[in-house]
């Protein structure tokens, strides 16, 4: 296989591939930085351009673009506090207010390299778990990611900074919301009050960019100046970025690795896995007190986790022809149109094509980085732009791409609406993060809780992983608890 | 700042109670997960009106918060206010003649009138940004604009 990957790396490395990977890296950057346009978007516009290209050719194309998204939606998250897809939610908690310190130079040079030290775990994972795919993948059922999704809501304590009592109702009624249309078991109507648009449930990004973007838009507006607050001196070199990502590398490489596992699992959705990556960076760097406040863990946990859990989520498409989400089945269809058969074939005789991937992930994520490096100086300065300027674009630009949620004016609506509430909650000290996990993990409980059921009934609690993703939540919960009640008995001795 | 704080706990508070009334009349299928968590997040939200109210009569005994006027509140949150009579302009724009020239008139006179920018940079800035606009995401990218209601 080692020979292989050395192949590949020499194919990947001609230069029609090295042009095309140019061309994949820059549009998928361009495309991340631009609030609403995810990694779907970009694969869909490459793909009539595919027809005609070579298998290599092609892949170093999809491949280059889809991996290198996250990393300029990275940019829009920390400069704007703007995410740029979903999967960047939670850079926003730290790289933001990093920028308001005048730190969005060593906040994208964390990204960047965190980002690029997660693409290449995620690509290793991928090359490492091809040979025993099989039973892991198969080893997750609806129980499973269940107790997974479960996992996920207890990290709402460690996005809840301060205030508990706030932050689970934040998380609670984001799970609320989540339910409006149409019940996936029943085919009842919950809370729709006889709307066309709330049939199909609120969408994620005018949700998301309701809750962040505009919010932290309008809070600028009124303070206004700009967003790199008061007399900070702009840290515009990336370099203490890229140190910090060295001094964490460990940490860095526990989010990769926790990034690529929720990757591999279909239909969990990447989504969740910087919010999980997120309050696992908090609980063990001891900064959980600190996360939201400009915490560099807080920038690095996530940004590894998102460019990991693309080398995790082509394992399920690549080896079962199983995509896990929207954004692989596309990429499922761009490698059918190219002659790649995902399953046996690919994993057989095509197995080169499957290394060259591998290849041109690890490849565009360096790129990538090497790409936008030049340039942290100058975007680094937009942060101490006059807002009063920069804030009618950035709304504007937003409410383009919450409307590319559904193509109808309730996405402008449900932005406007999200917006005041994000506002509010940012401003009365309630967690937007804890309301955001809750709505993506809402629908993921309430499907796998009764496919689960009806599958198993209560038999599902002595499945292996549920009982091993059990204890990970019940050491979640009272840990703390144990752990201080142990230490004040230290104390008393 | 305490009075909007109880006045959104309050407001939070009351959306939670009817999302669990009107889980009362789904199917018992469909009731289940909004029940189970909306009730907690009602007893969560009283919990969280009656520790604010409490730390506020607190704050007011030791003399910290004062009871505010209707003067100082539109000293405190005019300028909120006013933002967001932007925003809402802008939402009612792009409804009526599109994001393309809603976002444009919209960028205009914000440039000019909050910005306080001269005429002549306002109107180049929202030239650029329209064309660009136009060129990259509708041309290029075949994104598709809101059309608006009257265009």
């Amino acid at each position: 296989m080692l020979e292989m990957l050395g192949t590949s790396l020499v194919s990947a490395l001609t230069p029609p591939q090295i042009i095309y990977m140019i061309i994949g890296v820059l549009f998928g950057v361009v495309m991340g930085f631009i609030p609403g346009i995810g990694g779907v978007f970009v694969l869909v516009m490459l793909l009539p351009f595919v027809f005609n290209l070579s298998t290599e050719a092609a892949i170093a194309l999809l491949i280059s673009a889809h991996a290198v998204v996250a990393t300029g939606g990275s940019i829009s998250a920390i400069l704007f506090g703007v995410p740029g897809s979903p999967v960047n939610a939670a850079t926003v908690f730290d790289g933001y207010p990093m920028s308001q310190k005048g730190q969005a130079g060593r906040a994208i040079g964390v990204a960047l390299g965190s980002s690029t030290l997660g693409g290449i775990i995620g690509a290793i994972v991928l090359l490492m778990l091809i040979p025993v795919v099989r039973p892991i993948v198969m080893s997750f059922g609806p129980a499973e990611m269940l107790f997974l999704a479960l996992t996920g809501v207890s990290m709402i304590s460690v996005l809840s900074g301060s205030n508990p009592i706030k932050g689970a109702i934040a998380g609670m009624f984001g799970i609320l919301i989540s339910l409006v249309g149409e019940d996936w078991v029943t085919g009842a109507m919950r809370y729709t009050f006889n709307s066309l648009y709330l049939w199909d449930g609120l969408k994620m990004l005018p949700v998301l960019l309701g809750l962040f973007a505009v919010s932290e838009m309008v809070h600028l507006c009124i303070t206004g100046g700009a967003i790199a607050k008061g007399r900070v001196k702009i840290e515009d070199s990336p370099i203490t970025g890229l140190l910090d990502v060295v001094k964490n590398w460990w940490l860095v490489v526990k989010c990769a690795v926790i990034g690529a596992v929720i990757g591999i699992i279909p239909g969990l959705g990447g989504d969740i896995a910087n919010f999980i990556a997120y309050g696992y960076a908090g609980q063990s760097s001891g900064n959980k007190n600190n996360m939201g406040t400009g915490v560099v863990q807080g920038v690095l946990g996530p940004e590894s986790a998102n460019n990991a859990k693309e080398g995790g989520a082509l394992v399920p498409t690549l080896a079962f022809g199983i995509p896990g989400s929207a954004g692989m089945a596309v990429l499922l269809g761009a490698l059918t149109i190219i002659g790649l058969i995902p399953g046996r074939d690919l994993l057989g005789p095509q197995l080169s094509s499957v290394i060259l991937i591998i290849a041109m992930l690890v490849i565009s994520n360096i790129f990538g980085a090497a790409l936008i490096l030049p340039f942290v100086k100058y975007l680094a300065r937009i942060t101490t732009v006059n807002v009063t300027i920069l804030a009618p674009i950035v709304l504007i630009i937003t409410m383009i791409g919450a409307f590319n949620a559904s193509r109808s004016f309730g996405d402008i609506v449900t932005l406007l609406i999200f917006g005041f509430i994000g506002y509010e909650m940012k401003k009365l000290g309630y967690s937007r993060p804890a309301l955001i996990l809750g709505f993506i993990l809402g629908v993921i409980i309430e499907r796998n809780m009764w496919l689960s059921y009806n599958l198993y009934g209560i038999e599902m609690m002595k499945r292996p992983v549920v009982l091993i993703l059990t204890m990970l939540l019940l050491l979640i919960f009272f840990g703390p608890v144990i752990k201080s009640k142990m230490a004040h008995k230290k104390g008393v001795i | 700042m305490g009075k909007e704080k109880n006045i959104f706990a309050i407001v939070l508070l009351l959306i939670l109670i009817i999302m669990v009334l009107l889980a009362f009349g789904f199917n018992k299928f469909a009731a289940f997960m909004p029940l189970v968590i909306g009730i907690p997040a009602v007893i969560l939200a009283a919990v969280n009106i009656f520790v604010e109210f409490k730390h506020d009569k607190e704050a007011e005994q030791k003399g910290l918060e004062k009871t505010s006027s209707k003067f100082s509140w539109w000293v405190a949150h005019g300028d909120e206010l006013l933002i967001w009579f932007w925003v809402l302009g802008l939402v009612i724009l792009v409804g009526m003649i599109g994001v393309l020239w809603g976002g444009g008139t919209f960028l205009f006179l914000f440039l000019l009138f909050k910005s306080k920018q001269k005429l002549h940079i306002s109107l180049l800035i929202t030239i650029i940004f329209m064309l660009a606009i136009y060129t990259f995401l509708f041309n290029v990218l075949s994104l598709k604009l809101y059309p608006g209601i009257l265009l």
